[in-house]
This record gives C-alpha cells, structure tokens and sequence, in this order.
C-alpha cells in the first residue's frame, strides 16, 4: 500500500515521485515497483 | 501561486501524526512539499537541504555555532532552521507565495551569542540575511504569537530598522526601535488578543511595509498548554485568516508560517492542517 507523504525513486529511470493521495496498490515504474525511500528521523526538541 | 510545506522527519512525539495527517492537502496542485531528508539518494529539487555554515556565521556568533554542532540537537536545529531559510528562498524566486515550515527545535530564543529554550538556530534571522545578501530584499515584519517572549529575535533586531518584530507575550510592554514587545496577560481568552493583535498589526505594518511576514507561530498558550494563556485551540485559525489578510495587504501575500512552540500531539493534528489549508487557498 502506498503512504501519503512518501516518496518512491523507479531504480530504472531515475524517476521519483511523491505519494499525495495513499491508496491500496504499489507504484510502478519502467514495469517495476518503485523503492520506498526512507526518511532518517532526526532529534526534535519533544 | 503556491503553497509549500516544509518537513523533516523527527523523532519526537509532536509531530508523530504527520505527513500522514495532511490527508489530501498535498494532493492540492498548488501544494508542494519539500522534505529531508534521505541517506544516499540522488538529489531532487524538494529535497529540503542544509544551509551552509558560513549562512549560520551571518547571524549568530561562530563559537556559538562551534558549541550547537556539539550537541545531540544539532542536525534537527540545523533542518529546523533551513526550513525557514528554503521557504524565504523559494518566495524571492516567485516558486512560492507562501509557506508553512515544520520544525523540530524553535527559532526565537536563539540570539547571536546564545541559545535556550528549544532554540539553536534563529531561522527567520538567517532567512532575513540570506534575502538581503542574494534578493537585495530590505525589509521584513517578524509577528511572534508564540506564548513565550522571544529573546533571541529581539536581540538579534533590536538595532536594525528595516525589521518590525512584533513579539505578543506575558512580558511588559516594550519597545526598541522596530522592536515591540505587546502584554498578553495569562487567561486573556481569544476575542482580547485577537483584538490586541488587529490592532497592532493596524497601527504598525502596513507603514512598515515589509517585503515578507514571518509568523513565529507557536500553539503553546492554548489552554492546558505550558504556557496557557487561555486560549481555545480555534484562536489559531482566527489568527491564521488576520494574518494571511495582513501579508495580502501589505506585501503581496508573501508569508512564512514556523511552527515555534507547544507539546501535545493531538493538538498539533488538529492545528496544522487548518493553517496549511488556508495558506493554500486563493
């Protein structure tokens, strides 16, 4: 299932894109699924 | 014109509910998001990148500097601030007409040689200086609704008059040069500082005429909040619309939202997305 606010790179092209609206399916790209890219948390002061 | 929404992921609790909570308003075409940030990934234009050292060195004193980068809090203050200043640089282009900048460490009780309070990096100093040194832009109103006075932007403004800070906190009433510091007593409730505040704004802004508003918006004088001024969490989008209709007023719209102060998660689930919501629309 795709996140909102998630974005995902096609390793094929190159292509990134970001999750506006989630939704059930995985996007694809080039006939593959895209690769989620992680985010690295970072402190905060809570 | 364009909304953006600037974000780096934390790992407090404050901000748990996010990006997710934003729900559709990142589907808005007019919305755009610009986050960090990402290990080994190629560069894109919304990355939200670092500003560079020699930008801190602007505002606040290389020792001070030296001593944050020493601390566990440094990337987060350094993100925190960059919001700011990438917002600020995306609105001189004309790619923005507004922003709201998430972060995770304040801006206003970071001064040029001191920092206190949650703040590390005074993040509409550094956007003030970096649109003058590469914009040529001069003047600028900083509005600072968070319940707590800001003791860094004060100093860090109190000789310069081409910036109005006008700071709305419990402290006495002041003012040096464009500096204003306006008494929001404890348990003043709503309809009284919305009138404190529309009054100010009348009296002050528009014959300043800043180039672009930053609002220190902070949600921490709600009530049951730490610094409780009574305030109901609707105070926010009240002021929200008066301070959306002043940047209109005066300077073509061009505002920049920071969230500064308050703790609770479901308050911020609540809050943030109405201000965002009434950025982006026309």
């Amino acid at each position: 299932m795709s996140q909102l606010g998630k974005r995902y790179r096609c390793e094929e092209c190159g292509t990134e894109i970001l999750c506006t609206k989630a939704g059930e399916g995985e996007p694809q790209c080039c006939a593959k699924d895209m690769v989620l890219q992680e985010p690295r948390p970072l402190p905060s002061s809570d | 014109m364009a909304t953006g929404v600037f974000f780096y992921y934390q790992q407090g609790e404050r901000l748990r509910d996010f990006p997710q909570v934003l729900g559709g308003l990142l589907d808005a075409p007019q919305v755009f998001f610009y986050d960090a940030f990402y290990e080994a990934k190629p560069p894109s234009d919304f990355d939200l990148d670092p500003i560079p050292l020699e930008s801190l060195y602007r505002v606040h004193d290389p020792q001070m500097v030296a001593r944050v980068r020493a601390l566990p809090a440094y990337q987060g203050a350094l993100y925190s601030a960059s919001g700011t200043v990438a917002a600020a640089v995306r609105i001189a282009r004309r790619e923005l007409k507004n922003a709201f900048v998430f972060t995770g460490y304040g801006d206003h009780h970071a001064g040029r040689n001191f920092y206190g309070g949650g703040c590390y990096f005074n993040g509409a100093a550094l956007a003030v200086h970096e649109l003058r040194a590469r914009f040529g832009l001069r003047r600028f109103a900083i509005i600072d609704t968070d319940a707590h006075h800001g003791d860094g932007t004060w100093q860090l403004f109190a000789r310069d008059s081409e910036v109005l800070y006008i700071c709305f906190c419990p402290q006495k009433s002041a003012r040096i040069n464009f500096n204003l510091n306006i008494p929001t007593p404890p348990g003043m409730g709503n309809a009284r500082y919305l009138a404190l505040a529309e009054r100010a704004f009348a009296e002050h802004v528009p014959a300043f005429a800043p180039e672009l508003i930053f609002w220190n918006w902070g949600y921490d004088g709600t009530q049951g909040e730490y610094g409780d001024l009574g305030l109901s969490p609707g105070f926010h989008a009240q002021m929200a619309a008066l301070i959306k209709g002043l940047a209109g007023k005066v300077c073509g719209g061009k505002l920049i939202v920071i969230l500064c102060g308050g703790s609770k998660r479901p308050l911020a689930r609540t809050l943030i997305p109405p201000i965002i919501d009434m950025l982006a629309a026309e």
